[in-house]
């Protein structure tokens, strides 16, 4: 009888199919796009929770910067109602300042040298002793010549220069700062 | 018992596996279409409800509106605008407890529980969402009722937490200046439009646009996304008014008008080299900040939108058109009698001056002489002229109701209207009109057209052109030479000595005549505009000024007693401030000044009453009245001699100033070597004619 080998299916050995290239090259490409992915959809996230916390404080910035517009526009007329002459007036008063009145500007025009440019000579009879000084003194705010126009008083642009200058001591000034940085917590 | 054959066990439990299989596959199968149906049911059925209900939540719309924009004087001081405020809302449909609510909400604001629980209780019932609690609140108002009002159990986006209560931002127009300038910038209502001066007229450049918002929110109410519809900001006007001129006009002014106890005046400073108005004054006057106080009788500019007879201030068009034509020189000489007939109406002087040249009888405003003139003149020929100075048309400023005033066409003329337009009668203007003919003389007879807007800005500061005033030569400037030279006498030596400066030379006329009476429908004597128009320097003008008083009812009512000292008092305190250089001598004491009385009224006979449609109108009356007899007012400064004046010639000296009285008199004479611009002395018109041979 002829001996016969027979060769029996040998089972593949798990070890064998484990280390097969070709499997391993699918299961590495699988995990790295699997790990692309997953960074992908990590970035993705991130970026959608950092652009809404751009946009959160984008928003508040916004709001902080129409309180501080708001906040200009106040002081600022705030500072020109305290400009006014009527208030000025109203202030002077109060301070016990007088208004010009006609005796008073007598006796200074009487006593005092009159501000022209051509020298006068007091010709006809020499100027009394009897006269009382006067009390009040006129004067007049002499303004800057036309060459040189003086700056704008009170521009928008000059307030909010002013108002972006630290105050030692402005209570309305620390408010909006610390308004402003409550609102950024 | 066999014992049973083992595929049948194994076929069984095969069996059973495959039925519990079948069973957990069906019932997946049944969860999943469930679920299915559930989708499908929410996203095609309720679809759009869910939608609104998902932007409700993430999304919140909000309607703003951007500051109305700010006025500003030429020196860029702001004269209105407008600043953020809030107001307090509730929307009643989001309130479940309103007497709760009430309650709290009346403790906080400081008002009546029960009104606010009926407000609320209404509004809830028809579903008002916007019930106003609190108006016009400052940013401290708003942190300080937040604070009050917060409950830590509602979750609302928004601020006051508190439920059914909301803030909505609104905008308040403030006019720091209170009355000063308010007839030139106006007002504007709650809605914030325009309703009277640059406010209405430049009311598309101001208004502020309606800003739209879309926020998106997250779960805690913070908003991460905006999408801002963004307009046109509003632009920012800057007039051509200087707020301390503008305040010095009006103090001198309201001064005149209550010394003058007259029922209303006007006041123009107009710088004729560019035609910008530097001051424009109205008394009485408003408070813009306080509507209610506004009158028709406050309200009025009257300045540009009143219309009246000019009077003797006219005769600058018809000495103007007789030396254009070179008809006349100032030193000619002109036979004056007392009274003139033309077209059987008679027209008389107050005090006959027989033969002056015509530079006297401009000073002594003599009635006769410039109907003479102007009869010379021709009526053709006197219209162009007074159509060339700007009468009858409308001036062009940039301010609402601005009248054209009432000049008729020669072919409507009747047979003594030219004699009586020369005089300033069968005539209306308006103030600025006046104003802008005298800076027409003072401007070598260049006609600039006034104008109140310097420039308009846009938010980034860009500058908006603006068109240039017309510019036009109406006369020549040999005649507006010759005018000034006239004009210098009527201030030195004729009607309008209280006009004269303090350092400064000054030139101008004076005017009175009388007003129109709607009730007795033709002038009443009693009723007077009086006005002095003028500028200064005499020799080189810097400014022109205009002041009218409307019906002066004490005092000196002529235009050199009632006008003419607030024309002073404007003119020595802003030429200093325009750095002008004196040219006058600072007089301690006037020499003997003779006022001399102004012819007022139109004549006798002929076609009376002469058809002016608009009010305010003065016109001719039968005679002509002696001046009143009153003591000139002397305002600060001048410690001069003044003249308790009577008839014509009669004038005698009185000494009017208790400080000259009780002082020494001094005489200020001008050294050998100085050689001031203008003259200060008075001279006799013979004097200057003698000078000039």
């Amino acid at each position: 009888m002829r001996n016969r080998n027979v060769r029996r299916p040998q089972a593949r050995s798990v070890s064998t199919a484990e280390f097969n290239p070709l499997t391993w090259r699918y299961i590495i490409v699988m995990i790295v796009c699997g790990f692309v992915l997953a960074s992908g959809f990590f970035f993705a996230a991130r970026q959608h929770f950092a652009s809404m916390e751009f946009g959160i404080k984008n928003s508040t910035l916004r709001k902080q910067l129409e309180d501080l517009e708001s906040e200009n526009r106040r002081l600022l007329l705030s500072k020109e109602v305290a400009l006014s002459p009527g208030e000025i007036k109203k202030v002077a008063r109060n301070l016990g300042f007088r208004e010009l009145g006609t005796e008073s500007v007598v006796a200074t025009s009487t006593n005092s040298k009159p501000q022209i440019f051509a020298p006068l000579l007091i010709a006809a009879k020499p100027p009394t002793t009897d006269l009382k000084p006067a009390n009040i003194t006129r004067t007049a705010y002499q303004r800057p010549s036309r060459e040189s126009p003086p700056e704008r008083a009170a521009s928008p642009e000059s307030v909010a220069k002013q108002s972006a200058k630290p105050l030692p001591s402005g209570e309305g000034r620390e408010r909006v700062v610390i308004n402003a940085v409550a609102k950024l917590r | 018992m066999p014992p049973r054959p083992k595929s049948s066990k194994k076929r069984n439990l095969r069996q059973v596996a495959f039925t519990r299989f079948t069973l957990i596959v069906a019932f997946l199968v049944l969860w999943m279409g469930g679920i299915g149906v559930r989708l499908v049911y929410l996203q095609v059925n309720q679809h759009e409800w869910l939608k609104q209900k998902a932007l409700g939540q993430r999304q919140d719309f909000k309607r703003s509106k951007m500051p109305r924009g700010t006025i500003y004087d030429r020196n860029g001081r702001a004269l209105a605008m407008s600043v953020k405020v809030k107001t307090l809302y509730a929307d009643a449909t989001e309130i479940d407890d309103i007497k709760a609510a009430a309650t709290i909400i009346a403790k906080i604001l400081g008002a009546k529980e029960s009104a606010i629980s009926k407000q609320l209780t209404e509004a809830k019932e028809v579903e008002k969402r916007f019930l106003p609690l609190a108006k016009g609140l400052d940013e401290e108002a708003v942190q300080r009722i937040n604070k009050a009002l917060e409950d830590t159990s509602v979750k609302k986006a928004d601020s006051p937490k508190f439920a059914g209560l909301h803030w909505r931002e609104d905008q308040k127009r403030s006019y720091p200046n209170q009355t000063l300038a308010a007839h030139v910038i106006g007002f504007s209502n709650a809605d914030g439009v325009g309703q009277a001066g640059i406010e209405q007229s430049q009311n598309d450049m101001l208004y502020g646009a309606v800003i739209k918002k879309m926020q998106e929110r997250d779960r805690l109410g913070r908003v991460y996304d905006e999408t801002v519809s963004e307009k046109e900001p509003p632009k920012d006007i800057t007039l051509t008014i200087s707020t301390s001129f503008q305040y010095k006009a009006e103090q001198a002014l309201e001064k005149a008008v209550k010394a003058s106890n007259s029922k209303s005046g006007m006041a123009i400073v107009i710088d004729h080299k560019t035609g910008e108005i530097l001051a424009l004054a109205n008394y009485p006057t408003f408070d813009p900040n306080n509507l209610k106080e506004i009158t028709g009788e406050n309200l009025r500019n009257q300045a540009i939108q009143s219309v009246y007879s000019p009077g003797s201030v006219f005769k600058l068009v018809t000495y103007g058109s007789a030396l254009e034509k070179k008809l006349i020189t100032p030193e000619g000489e002109i036979d004056s009698p007392n009274s003139i007939e033309v077209a059987k109406h008679k027209f008389t002087d107050s005090h006959p001056i027989g033969r002056a040249t015509y530079t006297k009888a401009l000073a002594v405003s003599s009635n006769v002489s410039a109907i003479k003139t102007s009869l010379r003149v021709g009526k053709d020929d006197f219209y162009k002229t007074v159509r060339r100075l700007g009468f009858g048309s409308r001036t062009g400023i940039e301010l609402p109701a601005e009248t054209s005033g009432i000049v008729r066409a020669p072919e409507r003329w009747n047979g003594d209207s030219l004699a009586s337009m020369s005089i300033g009668y069968e005539i209306g203007v308006s103030a600025l009109q006046m104003a802008s003919a005298f800076a027409t003389i003072a401007n070598n007879g260049v006609r600039i057209q006034p104008h109140i807007i310097k420039e308009i800005r846009q938010s980034n500061e860009q500058i908006v052109p603006v068109a240039l005033p017309e510019r036009e030569q109406v006369v020549s400037a040999e005649t507006a030479r010759d005018l000034r030279t006239m004009l210098r006498q009527v201030v030195v030596a004729g009607t309008g000595k209280a006009a004269q400066l303090n350092g400064y030379t000054s030139a101008g006329k004076t005017g009175t005549a009388w007003k129109f009476d709607e009730k007795l429908k033709r002038v009443n004597s009693a009723k007077y505009v009086s006005s002095f128009i003028g500028f200064a320097p005499a020799e080189n003008p810097e400014i022109t000024i205009a002041v009218v008083m409307d019906e002066p009812k004490s005092g000196g009512r002529n235009g050199g007693q009632a006008a003419a000292p607030a024309f002073r008092e404007i003119a020595e305190q802003i030429l200093p401030e325009l750095n002008v250089k004196p040219d006058g001598y600072v007089e301690q004491v006037a020499e003997t000044i003779e006022d001399i009385p102004e012819t007022i009224g139109n004549g006798v006979g002929g076609p009376q009453e002469t058809v002016l449609a608009e009010p305010q109108l003065t016109d001719a009356d039968a005679k002509t009245v002696p001046p009143v007899q009153t003591k000139v007012k002397e305002p600060r400064g001048l410690p001069s001699a003044s003249k308790i004046q009577g008839p014509a010639g009669s004038a005698k000296a009185v000494t009017a100033d208790k400080a000259t009285k009780s002082k020494p008199a001094l005489t200020v004479k001008p050294p050998a070597d100085a050689k001031p611009k203008g003259q200060i002395k008075n001279k006799s018109s013979t004097e200057m004619k003698k000078e000039k041979t």
